[in-house]
């Protein structure tokens, strides 16, 4: 049995110092590239290039506390930069990768935004972007640094004592280890700031919830960038002595079968995969003649960071049953960055549950009311999990009241990996304002323990698992010459074909222009959120300012322009 | 498959299944990726409708805004290959 207890540690480094004192020989992750090249990587190896890392980010005159942004992709330089950035106290964050989709110069300035505000020391990047970079940052306080480790690291494995109890620099399990970049819930990108006992007391629970054995590998496709991909599928199986196999998201993009290649190549027994990922595959895995493929390992797929579609769960199983994968696999959780990652996970060693309830009931009552499966008016709910070890969850109405089972209301939550407030903001205790449970601003229900997740209270959209908040949306499409500030609604709407959402946005025109000029606008406003934000607009409708929803008070309703939105072309198309 | 048709098939194929709009007057140099028509997703279906439509394998390292960011490059791209 692995253990599974991280009580006895104070910060992140140590259970890495413990494995390469007791084998530094022991595997800790087999990398991936984009090229499919493997890369078995020790954790001897990994110590000593961030002791490297460490090293030089002292020399640059980095301290404990500064913030260190890691924007090198998707290499295991990566991997070492984090790890030498938290050798020193330093705190990392790392940058979202560069994908197709970007060109050098709009991710450079959305990283010189992002270094910017985030007051960050330096920024570490790879040899192809720095010079470009460095330039970016001329005459401001941070500076570059380009990523790589020389070939000869043997000289660097005594600069950090293994020793325990000479990390001195860690004394509190409350100083910070982490910044996660989210879109919160309001308002600009925020960093949730993670203390090293939070993201400790994470991965404990993480791993009871997953009944962790020293069999497991855990395979992961998801970007570091994102906390899924981070504390689930490398940061977990580090800390547990588990091989974690790290593989290339574009790869993965392009050819979703590596994931399972994966899976059957070592006997992968732990992966991640949210909702529009189930569909991704579906549509892209096909098998020609290589039936070997055996899924049979997987014990536990997790479906996370976005809303879960039965749909998507069951079209998924339909597919690769055939190929071993098993339906108790199928699994599910919530969570937030604001929690480190996860609040609920669905125990192992079963199908996450399916509550059909009428639609009707829910829209009229808020409440959950069981009904028939499978029939027009019912809808499938799956569930999210119970709580991890350690956290509790409660639904509660509009006054904070705790409402009974199967009442639609605010999901609440208590948690020892609750973040430690927002980068950069003056925020008073997260917990304080209510009274020891954190407000998460979602919507579900609860029955036998079980959390269902059904909508968000405050209106965020998100796309393929990431966060996107309709308030940047909107600001940004006011600043398009043509739209009118103030009278513009962004707003998800579930992309059945994909299973995830796509963004709408019904912006209200200056003055009436005629379908070339309306053409000429969209075109704008595309371009200039794809710049923004790196996001694709779904649909945008233009229209006269006047027919845009407003309440009572003058104020865009985003609910009330969904709605008119789905009377019209939601209801037209069936 | 001359030039022309290829460039047809593509409008037709990112108008219907991906902007999901057929009357969209789309232009053969308009950018779909950097003109937030065309997501990375839709990027990935779309290199796959080429590879069985048109029998040409975009290789990965070139699904970029260089090669994908217009019907017109694609094109060039699609024909490289075909001659």
């Amino acid at each position: 049995m692995t253990k599974i207890s991280t009580a006895s540690f104070t910060s992140l480094v140590e259970p890495v110092f413990d494995r390469v004192k007791n084998d530094p020989e022991q595997l800790a992750v087999i990398f991936i590239g984009s090229d499919e090249e493997e890369q078995k990587i020790s954790v001897g190896k990994l110590h000593s290039a961030a002791s490297f890392y460490a090293r030089t980010l002292k020399e640059s005159g980095i301290k404990q506390g500064d913030i260190v942004i890691i924007a090198t992709g998707h290499c295991p330089d990566l991997l070492f930069a984090f790890w030498g950035t938290l050798y020193i106290g330093a705190v990392p964050s790392i940058f979202s990768y560069k994908g197709p989709m970007s060109t050098k110069a709009s991710y450079i300035e959305r990283l010189k935004k992002m270094a910017q505000n985030s007051n960050a020391r330096i920024v570490i990047t790879t040899p192809g972007l720095i010079s470009t970079l460095k330039e970016s940052l001329t005459g401001t306080d941070c500076r570059a640094l380009s990523a790589g480790v020389p070939a000869d690291l043997t000289n660097e494995n005594s600069f950090f004592p293994r020793e325990k109890g000479k990390e001195q620099m860690f004394t509190s399990g409350e100083q910070i280890a982490y910044i996660q970049y989210t879109s919160g819930t309001t308002g600009k990108q925020k960093g949730v700031k993670l203390s090293h006992r939070a993201i400790l007391g994470f991965v404990q629970a993480f791993a009871r919830a997953l009944k962790i054995q020293n069999s497991d590998v855990i395979v992961n496709w998801l970007p570091l960038y994102h906390d899924f991909g981070l504390f689930a599928g490398f940061i977990s199986p580090l800390i547990f002595e588990l091989p974690g196999v790290l593989l290339s998201p574009f790869k993965w993009l392009r050819n979703p079968k590596t994931l399972l290649s994966a899976v059957h190549k070592y006997r992968g027994t732990i992966s991640f995969l949210p909702n529009s990922a189930h569909n991704h595959m579906v549509r892209y895995v096909s098998f020609n003649g290589d039936s070997d493929l055996d899924l049979s390992s997987l014990r536990v797929l997790i479906n996370g960071a976005e809303p879960i579609l039965f749909e998507s769960q069951e079209t998924f199983l339909t597919h690769f049953a055939p190929y071993g994968l098993k339906e108790t696999a199928l699994s599910s959780g919530y969570g937030m960055a604001e929690n480190t990652l996860g609040v609920t996970f669905n125990p192992v060693g079963k199908r996450a549950p399916v509550d059909w309830i009428s639609i009707k009931e829910m829209q009229s009552s808020r409440r959950a009311i069981p009904a028939p499966p499978r029939r027009e008016g019912s809808k499938a709910n799956v569930s999210s999990g119970v709580p991890l070890d350690g956290m509790a969850v409660a639904v509660v109405d509009e006054k904070g009241r705790r409402l009974p089972e199967r009442h639609i209301g605010e999901i609440i939550f208590r948690s020892g990996s609750l973040f430690s407030g927002y980068h950069e903001q003056r925020d008073t205790n997260p917990q304080a304002a209510g009274n020891g449970w954190y407000h998460s601003g979602d919507l579900g229900y609860l029955v036998s323990g079980e959390l269902y997740v059904c909508g968000r209270k405050k209106d965020m959209i998100i796309v393929g698992g990431n966060n996107i908040c309709p308030e940047d949306l909107e600001a940004a499409a006011g600043n398009v010459p043509g739209i009118e500030a103030g009278a513009v609604a962004a707003f998800g709407v579930l992309d059945e074909e994909m299973g995830t959402e796509k963004i709408v946005m019904i912006c209200g025109l200056e003055r009436p222009v005629d379908e070339t000029g309306k053409l000429e606008i969209e075109r704008s406003l595309r371009r200039r959120i794809f710049r923004e934000f790196d996001v694709t607009l779904g649909e945008v409708h233009l229209r006269g300012k006047r027919s845009i929803i407003k309440t009572q008070n003058g104020k865009i309703t985003r609910t009330g322009n969904r709605e008119k939105y789905k009377q019209e072309f939601i209801s037209q198309a069936k | 498959m001359n030039e022309q048709e290829i460039k047809e098939k593509l409008k037709n194929y990112i108008c219907s299944e991906i902007i999901k709009n057929e009357d969209y007057p789309l232009r053969n140099d308009e950018p779909l990726l950097t003109g937030g028509l065309i997501d990375s997703f839709s990027l990935v279906h779309l290199a796959v409708f080429i590879e069985k439509e048109i029998g040409v394998k975009i290789p990965d390292t070139e699904l970029s805004i260089e090669t994908m960011d217009t019907i017109d490059t694609m094109t060039e791209r699609i024909m490289r290959e075909l001659k």
